[in-house]
């Protein structure tokens, strides 16, 4: 799995993988859940990825001290996104 | 209940009193007074343990000496300006110095202490010799001798060693009685950033340079936590004490005043008996908080009760009360405030978490993590309120705030409209409306659309298209919600969250506002707790208000609602046009001036007499 992608799960929901960061080797996702009109909606989550016989699966995170750390993580490489942020009219 | 005397009689035992005899007649008919008298003993046990300042103290120093090995070992560091380097030196020497009276008391009772064995060993070896049978006259006087001086001289040093001792104790003592948590460990923290600053201002390798910033996050951690679990018992206690009647029999001076002054006394060489001393260095208590006039709102003691009351005390004007069971699994209960609850003023070890407070990274024995919702004047008019419930209202003037409507209140009253018709009429006869609103959400809130801790397969993966400024802003919104809902640590949030978060939403902004007319964000800029690492919370909740600021910023750039401020070029360019203007005024009007003169001439002429 890559950030900018919508994954699909088996409950139907959709999640927006924005920001990919690793800890203690594994894959974590900040994710945004998507509304059914495919819009963000206020509902944010992290997901662990998991790999098993060449398939995907992801579990949300809730664990307050991987969170934790996880934050510190996500904000560190949210910081280098901002700063290769191109011109606004140049993004557009 | 009519146990009246064996409750006084418990108390007595426990170190406590009658203050109020109908107030705690009264709150008994609520209570178990097993579990009252538990936790009274818990909590004087906790006060009386006290700041561990020695302990505190070792951790601290130990890690300025690391700080300052990293520079000192760094041959970059001689590139710094002298400027900085001094001043580096002089903001640790100024950390260290807040724990100058500690470190003397230690160093003084250390070499006491050594003086002491010191006197000990040559008094056995005295002991030794008196007892040897086989060691011949006059090499037992010749032994004898040097031991004596040997132990004169021992004397002696151990006199001036404990009379330091002494003198460095009641410095120390006379500290602690002085001692304010909060402003020394501000002021720890004050410095500690300055040290911080100052520190990327020096030559350093970055391994340096990334060595002392995670010894200072360590340090911020450290402080942050120093001495909250002592306070908290201390305003419980004071708070259970109001609400019960009862007062404190025990001296809160304790320990602490046992120092004993002794002066170095004159050599005695034939005294058998141990030289007075020490000592059991403990702390002062701090001034006790004024009580509020907290009244008995339900049947449990303590625990979020207790919380409940402190939350009154140190929110004067503020209604709070407590609900009971949260239907969040993530909070261990329920309270309500008419005020949102990131404007409540929180006892000590409490920080924001998203919807509510907490104290869970405390070292506290008992650890909540509250759901706070909002009281509502209309609720507490429509609800008739019940023994259990609202039993203080203090007047609340800002019926505006307590109108305004947010999103959350919005989406409760929606999910409670539709609930009206399918709620069990029982339900709707006994809870308001948008009580059951509220609960709604929480039930929502309990999983999300994403269930916790299921393996879930993904079945599809497709790439998306996102603009760099949508994706940023997302994400933005993604880690101060983790961070505020889920974090809600002071610690983590004031060493590695808070700042850096700070950082990258003003980058964030100036990119956005970049060639735009916006105003400046408010929650940009910092809060009152910047300070003040146990509020951290509030900063990160602030940035999480920047997050809706700031989309809607981006939006309205999207739709080009927002006016374009000029470049240089453009402005240079208006500025000669407007010059140029001027100068093509300035001409025809210095043309026509001359025309008119021309011809006021030519009238004149033509009327000259020749």
């Amino acid at each position: 799995m890559k950030v900018d992608s919508v994954i699909t799960l088996e409950n139907g929901v959709n999640c927006l993988l924005l920001e990919k960061v690793n800890y203690n080797n594994d894959n974590y996702f900040m994710a945004v859940v998507l509304d059914e009109s495919e819009e963000p909606s206020e509902e944010y989550v992290v997901l662990k990825e998991i790999i098993e016989n060449n398939e995907n699966y992801v579990m949300r995170v809730i664990d307050e001290n991987i969170l934790a750390e996880l934050v510190k993580l996500f904000t560190k490489t949210f910081g280098e996104m901002v700063e290769d942020l191109p011109d606004f009219e140049d993004a557009s | 209940m009519n146990e009246g005397k064996n409750i006084v009689e418990l108390l007595n035992d426990s170190g406590f009193g009658v203050k109020s005899s109908r107030t705690l007649a009264r709150e008994l008919s609520f209570i178990n007074t097993d579990e009252l008298i538990a936790r009274l003993t818990d909590l004087r046990r906790e006060e009386e343990k006290g700041f561990d300042l020695l302990d505190f103290s070792a951790l601290l120093n130990k890690t300025f000496d690391k700080i300052e090995d990293v520079v000192k070992q760094d041959r970059s560091a001689n590139f710094s300006s002298p400027d900085r380097l001094e001043m580096f030196e002089d903001i640790l020497g100024a950390l260290r110095n807040n724990f100058a009276f500690v470190n003397d008391f230690v160093k003084a009772k250390d070499q006491k202490n050594f003086k002491k064995q010191v006197m000990f060993d040559i008094r056995n070896r005295m002991d030794a010799l008196d007892n040897n049978q086989e060691i011949d006259p006059a090499t037992r006087d010749a032994q004898a001798g040097e031991l004596i001086k040997a132990s004169r001289l021992s004397d002696r040093e151990y006199y001036d060693a404990l009379g330091i001792f002494n003198k460095k104790e009641k410095i120390y003592n006379d500290n602690l009685r002085n001692f304010n948590l909060h402003t020394f460990t501000n002021k720890l923290l004050k410095e500690l950033e300055d040290l911080r600053k100052v520190s990327l201002e020096l030559a350093l390798s970055p391994e340096s340079s990334q060595a002392i910033q995670k010894f200072i996050a360590d340090l911020n951690q450290d402080i942050a936590k120093f001495g909250l679990e002592v306070e908290q018992s201390r305003r419980e206690l004071d708070a259970l004490c109001q609400r019960y009647g009862i007062e404190r029999r025990y001296s809160r001076d304790n320990k602490e005043t046992k120092t004993t002054e002794l002066e170095p006394v004159a050599l005695a060489p034939e005294k058998t008996e141990e030289p007075q001393e020490e000592v059991e260095v403990t702390k002062e208590a701090e001034e006790p908080v004024v009580e509020p006039q907290v009244k008995q709102t339900a049947p449990q003691l303590g625990g979020i009760e207790a919380v409940v009351a402190q939350l009154r005390e140190l929110n004067p004007g503020v209604a709070v009360r407590y609900v009971g069971k949260s239907y969040n699994d993530l909070f261990s209960g329920k309270i309500e405030a008419s005020v949102p609850y990131s404007e409540l003023k929180l006892p000590a070890g409490y920080y924001y978490v998203h919807g509510g407070i907490s104290n869970r990274f405390t070292n506290s024995k008992e650890q909540f993590m509250l759901e706070v919702g909002k009281l509502n004047i209309r609720e507490l008019n429509e609800d008739v309120p019940t023994q259990s419930n609202v039993t203080e209202m203090n007047p609340v003037n800002n019926t505006e705030e307590l109108n305004a409507e947010n999103s959350l209140e919005n989406r409760e009253e929606m999910v409670a409209d539709t609930l009206e018709n399918t709620s069990p009429v029982e339900e709707l006869e006994s809870r308001s409306l948008f009580s059951r609103a509220k609960d709604a959400i929480s039930r929502l809130r309990q999983d999300g659309r994403v269930p916790a801790n299921q393996k879930l397969k993904v079945n599809r993966n497709r790439t998306a298209i996102i603009s760099p400024y949508a994706k940023s802003l997302l994400t933005f919104g993604g880690i101060t919600g983790v961070a505020l809902g889920v974090l809600g640590t002071p610690i983590v949030a004031a060493a590695g969250v808070g700042a850096g978060l700070g950082v990258a939403a003003q980058a964030l902004y100036n990119k956005l506002a970049k060639g735009v007319k916006v105003n400046e964000l408010e929650s940009l800029k910092g809060t009152k707790y910047s300070d003040d690492p146990t509020q951290a919370p509030v900063i990160v909740a602030a940035y999480h208000n920047a997050f809706q600021e700031l989309m809607d910023i981006y939006k309205k750039r999207k739709s080009g609602k927002l006016e374009k401020t000029k470049t240089p070029m453009e402005v240079a360019q208006e500025v000669n046009a407007i010059e140029q203007g001027v100068n093509t005024s300035l001409n025809d009007f210095r043309e026509e001036m001359r025309n008119t003169l021309d011809m006021d001439e030519e009238t004149l002429g033509a009327g000259r007499v020749g």
